[in-house]
């Protein structure tokens, strides 16, 4: 059943927030069963469905947020077709998996190439921003995510003026730049949502 | 790479579109920052990731909770549809002895409301024809044979009344006329009177025309009990002359009428 045009409107609003849990929560009760039942006919087992249900939620909210979603086709459509991408490029990689096993009978290879974001991005994700401490965490957050103005982060944040706060939020991002130069698969990691796209 | 907080505006501004690529890098470069590609590239994927993370925490957290309320549902017992194929084999049986049931219910609803003394009666009322083959003791009684014969049960009543020695034979034909002519008070004690002196007498004579018509003047006069026992005691001979007649079905309509 398409979703009413005001509908998709304040949910496209509500995902435009920082606080993003009730729409998708919204997402997960219109659409998780019909699209889980799409993957598995083709050919996803229920498990896997529900671990590309949650990168097609991922990935939809990023492109809302970011604007390239433009409303050419309706949420639901939108988000079946990312699924159904990741599903297509998740067996690509199965593929690709089992030809390099069949041809160098190695186990070892079978853990380099798993499926994106829920086992090894959110964790990489988590490892290098843990790196750079909870305040700086917050204050990235609050300033990249939240958009929240310095002066709005200053109230907050025990800091003598903004000048101060500003320092400080340079040094958290030049902290966290160095954190994933260190770790370049997180360019990669976080590169490849354009190949997701519908 | 060195930054400062003016190079995180620039980069800022960059983000928000605020200056072009070019005078960024213009800038950077004007700052000392060695690769300004590099480092908008870097900035860029700070960026994403700070973003992508909060996305990430938030849609995990949803998705995490509504499998566990999820599961908890479909966790619940639920019937196994293994037999389904075989269900469907038989559901036209089950189909067909539904609708039996349905119509033998219905009919034994029918029965049962509609069995009631006076249409057993006529159901198992039976026209007694008169043995000619038996002898006759006396011109009266032959012409009380005669009326029977003829169905006159007004004369044959007359004329048993009249008689001061009777036997089986004329107490039956009478006890009979008093059942045709509704006058049963007067039939039973003659039945009784035939079944009494063959149990005395170890006779024979009418007494499987005596329990039955008895019985059926028992019934008629909604005697229900003893109009039940009487018939139980003719299913219960096979050798009856009336057996016949009173079949389990008969039994059991009894059995509701008594009730």
């Amino acid at each position: 059943m398409n979703m009413r045009a005001d509908v998709q409107d304040d949910l496209l609003k509500a995902l435009q927030m920082s606080d993003i849990n009730k729409p998708v929560r919204y997402i997960y009760d219109q659409w998780f069963k019909e699209i889980n039942a799409l993957l598995i006919m083709k050919g996803a087992s229920p498990d896997d469905a529900a671990d590309i249900f949650q990168e097609a939620v991922i990935v939809l909210v990023d492109k809302v947020k970011s604007g390239e979603y433009r409303g050419d086709s309706s949420l639901k459509t939108f988000l079946a077709g990312i699924a159904k991408n990741l599903w297509m490029f998740e067996l690509r990689t199965r593929q690709r998996r089992e030809k390099r096993e069949q041809a160098y009978q190695s186990m070892e290879d079978v853990q380099t190439e798993t499926r994106h974001f829920e086992k090894d991005t959110f964790g990489l994700l988590n490892d290098i921003m843990s790196q750079i401490g909870e305040t700086c965490q917050k204050i990235l957050t609050g300033f990249y995510y939240q958009k929240k103005s310095m002066r709005e982060l200053l109230q907050e944040f025990d800091y003598e003026n903004e000048q101060v706060l500003r320092n400080k939020k340079a040094k958290c991002m030049k902290s966290l730049r160095d954190q994933i130069e260190k770790n370049p698969s997180v360019l990669h990691e976080l590169k490849p949502l354009t190949i997701y796209a519908h | 790479m060195h930054t400062n907080d003016h190079t995180e505006r620039l980069l800022d501004d960059l983000m928000r579109n605020d200056i072009s690529r070019e005078d960024a890098i213009k800038k950077l470069s004007e700052e000392g920052i060695a690769d300004p590609e590099a480092l908008i590239l870097s900035h860029e994927t700070a960026i994403k990731l700070i973003q992508r993370r909060q996305v990430a925490r938030q849609v995990q957290s949803v998705h995490q909770s509504y499998l566990q309320e999820n599961t908890k549902l479909s966790s619940e017992p639920v019937r196994k549809p293994a037999k389904l194929v075989s269900m469907n084999l038989v559901q036209p049986f089950i189909r067909a002895a539904a609708v039996l049931i349905v119509i033998a219910a219905s009919w034994l609803s029918y029965e049962y409301i509609n069995t009631n003394r006076m249409n057993m009666y006529s159901e198992l009322y039976q026209p007694y024809h008169v043995n000619t083959e038996r002898s006759v003791a006396g011109p009266i009684e032959h012409r009380m044979v005669e009326d029977f014969r003829n169905q006159q049960y007004q004369a044959v009543a007359s004329t048993f009344e009249k008689l001061t020695e009777t036997s089986n034979r004329e107490k039956f034909l009478a006890a009979y006329a008093y059942l045709k002519l509704q006058r049963d008070k007067e039939a039973q004690p003659l039945f009784e009177d035939i079944l009494s002196f063959n149990e005395k007498t170890g006779s024979k004579l009418y007494q499987d025309e005596a329990e039955y018509y008895l019985a059926l003047t028992l019934l008629h006069t909604g005697q229900h009990t003893a109009a039940l026992q009487m018939f139980r005691k003719i299913r219960q001979q096979p050798s009856h002359t009336y057996h016949d007649q009173v079949d389990q079905w008969v039994i059991t309509r009894l059995q509701w009428i008594k009730k």
